[in-house]
């Protein structure tokens, strides 16, 4: 278990506790958090899971994958340290605190 | 966008003949001849001097001679003849394509000539297997860009869809997909186990009963497709099984995608098997069955163009888009780092 805190791009922030094992994702589309679209469902097909880390949380998550870093490209807005697709990110009690920003939009 | 550093197909061999022929690849017109012996030659389609398409010229042995005011050129493009002056302009001579026969296709190496080298053209298998049957039909035009096309054949899904008479049936649905990138391409790829053999192979398979389907969709850059179909019965897939000897089918389907510009295609096909390889017959059926599930996809994809051209709701990507995208953007990587390394270098101060 790991709480997550989702910051929708007007400011307003969601507190999720989010299981282990499930994506960044999914915590946010289990419980109904705005500003994360998940088309794909998590197959890294689509960028529109994207959301901006906390700098300060950046040096702590694990590294993107090729297939992710590829698919950043077609965001909107990335930006190269901070972007991330939240299905690439599994939950686990080290990220407790994670917080996120969404980007103004997803596509 | 195009990469030009890869061999498409230009035409089938039987489509270049000695009489003066134009043929547009990836928005250039070209003219295509043989020469005496038969070697396919593919020149620039513009005399350099009033730019008429030299395919609108006459053959003269092995040389091409403008419509216009006689100029002549040699295989390679070199202009050996300006009719009333002596001298010949160093910029007369033309660019020349290189072209290679193989598979019963002409091929063309679009880039930089220094780099065509001949064993890189697509390798096909069993194409000369005395145990292997084939069949052809003529290249199809697709009013799309070449890209939907790949995205169709990284799909095996669609095949649920839009091949229910041929191709597909229920079975392919909802099975999940495995997408691989490889140096040359990707491959989309599932085994179904324990499922009904769909219409267009019931005649072909060489057992009764339910199958294991394997589905391999590889397109390879820069879109040249390589569709596999294996039946075994039911029981017997797998990837790391050894197929049963005699009882299982196998059909390599080549589907070489050239574009003529950006939003037109010309697309090529054939299919080797592993049964009836000399049955007349059986090659005649899998032709017009194949032509006419390639047909179901023309009308669906010269519709998708439209669409996607003037997009009505925001774009959404699936699940079953991650290989036709993974392959996009590994491709778009390469024309953009061709078309980098073409630049001018800057002068640094």
């Amino acid at each position: 278990m790991a709480k997550i805190i989702y910051v929708e791009h007007g400011g307003k922030e969601h507190v999720v506790e989010v299981a282990n094992g499930l994506t960044v994702m999914e915590g946010a589309r289990d419980n109904g958090v705005p500003g994360i679209e998940a088309d794909c469902g998590g197959a890294c097909a689509c960028s529109t899971c994207h959301v901006y880390v906390d700098p300060a949380w950046v040096e702590k998550l694990p590294k993107k994958d090729a297939m992710e870093e590829d698919m950043l490209d077609f965001a909107y807005e990335p930006d190269a340290t901070r972007s991330r697709l939240t299905c690439q990110i599994k939950v686990l009690p080290e990220l407790d605190g994670l917080r996120v920003q969404m980007p103004e939009k997803q596509i | 966008m195009f990469l030009r550093n890869a061999w498409y197909v230009a035409a089938a061999d039987s489509d270049v003949a000695r009489e003066p022929k134009q043929i547009m690849i990836l928005g250039e017109k070209i003219v295509f001849y043989r020469t005496e012996a038969g070697k396919p030659v593919a020149l620039i389609d513009a005399c350099p001097h009033r730019k008429l398409p030299l395919s609108k010229g006459r053959i003269k042995g092995d040389t091409l001679e403008c419509g216009y005011h006689g100029l002549t050129f040699d295989c390679s493009g070199n202009c050996v003849r300006v009719p009333g002056q002596d001298r010949i302009p160093p910029s007369a001579n033309i660019q020349s394509y290189p072209v290679e026969s193989r598979y019963g296709l002409v091929w063309i190496w679009m880039g930089e000539p220094a780099l065509a080298d001949t064993d890189k053209i697509f390798k096909v298998e069993h194409y000369d297997d005395p145990a292997w049957g084939i069949n052809r039909g003529d290249a199809l035009p697709f009013a799309c860009n070449y890209l939907y096309i790949t995205d169709n054949l990284l799909d095996p899904s669609h095949v649920a869809w839009v091949h229910q008479s041929s191709f597909g049936n229920s079975a392919c649905e909802d099975e999940p997909l495995t997408v691989e990138g490889t140096p040359e391409g990707v491959i989309v790829s599932r085994w179904m186990y324990d499922v009904e053999v769909a219409p267009f192979y019931k005649k072909l398979v060489p057992f009764a009963g339910n199958c294991d389907r394997k589905q391999h969709y590889e397109v390879r850059y820069p879109s040249l497709a390589y569709i596999k179909a294996v039946f075994t019965p039911a029981g017997t897939g797998g990837d790391e099984s050894k197929l049963p000897a005699g009882q299982y089918f196998q059909m390599d389907s080549y589907n070489f995608m050239t574009p003529v510009d950006e939003t037109t295609t010309r697309y090529f096909w054939f299919q080797v098997r592993n049964v009836f390889p000399g049955d007349a017959a059986i090659s005649k059926y899998m032709s017009d069955s194949v032509a006419f599930a390639f047909n179901e996809d023309r009308e669906i994809l010269i519709e998708v163009q439209q669409g996607m051209t003037q997009k009505r709701t925001r774009n959404i990507d699936l699940a079953i888009d991650a290989g036709p995208l993974l392959f996009r953007r590994r491709l778009q990587k390469k024309i953009e780092a061709e078309q980098a390394a073409a630049q001018p270098q800057p002068v640094s101060a």
